[in-house]
């Protein structure tokens, strides 16, 4: 199994604990809990660009789409992501074949082209500033 | 190739490699024809300190995987913040190493 298979499956893990821990807390009680992973928020009080997408995915599972895609877009992009990405592995675990990494091979050759590359990253920084705007 | 100009090549750019792979690198370069010495000048090798360095001020971002060239993943890095926190210091440890993969793969494109 290649590299990407273990840091698909260490990133899965990891979303999926943080989900449980999310939603374990939302029942126990009602304080908005932050746990505060993200390095750039807790030193420099700035949100980074995914900041808020933990907050989006519990409004997703709540069923409430707009509220999610104000709060972030890339929680929309995580979450399916996280549901796409554990059954892809486990197909290529069984039947033996590499289809994640035909997909990441594939997805890299498209942003070896510096014009959706540029563009996607300024379509993260817009989201970055709209993030810091909201003060998340 | 003469050995002078392999020991040469590898006294300048032996930090850009894994310790294990020197050997290896020497023996090519040896029975490498002397026409290949002029690419072998010219190529850039991506520095593991200053990629360790971006690691460690800018790896929530990805910055450290977009500079060595791996920008799938550096997107994914991007959008999980850091890979939830964790990916970011694992890479802490692991950025060199792929640093210097990524230098003996482009060394491979020109010596096979």
């Amino acid at each position: 199994m290649g590299k990407i298979y273990w840091i698909a499956i260490l990133i899965c893990l990891l979303g999926f604990l943080i989900l449980i821990q999310e939603v374990y807390n939302h029942k126990s009680n009602a304080k908005n809990s932050n746990i505060g992973f993200c390095i750039i928020k807790s030193t420099t009080n700035f949100p980074c660009p995914s900041c808020g997408s933990t907050r989006a995915v519990l409004l997703l599972l709540k069923g409430n789409l707009i509220d999610s895609i104000k709060l972030n877009p890339v929680g929309i992009l995580i979450a399916g992501f996280l549901i796409f990405i554990p059954f892809v592995i486990v197909y290529d675990i069984i039947f033996g074949k590499k289809i994640l990494e035909k997909i990441y091979n594939k997805s890299e050759q498209v942003l070896k082209n510096k014009k959706i590359f540029i563009g996607l990253i300024v379509v993260i920084i817009i989201n970055w500033i709209w993030n810091i705007k909201k003060g998340l | 190739m003469e050995s002078q100009k392999v020991d040469m090549f590898l006294m300048t750019n032996s930090k850009f490699f894994e310790s294990h792979q020197l050997m290896g690198i020497r023996e090519r370069l040896i029975l490498v024809d002397e026409s290949r010495w002029g690419m072998l000048q010219t190529l850039q090798f991506k520095d593991p300190t200053t990629s360790l360095i971006v690691s460690i001020l800018a790896g929530n971002l990805g910055i450290d995987r977009f500079i060595i060239g791996d920008t799938g993943l550096g997107v994914g890095k991007l959008l999980t913040c850091g890979g939830l926190g964790i990916w970011a210091i694992i890479d802490w440890f692991m950025i060199q190493g792929a640093t210097r993969e990524k230098n003996i793969k482009k060394l491979n494109q020109i010596l096979y």
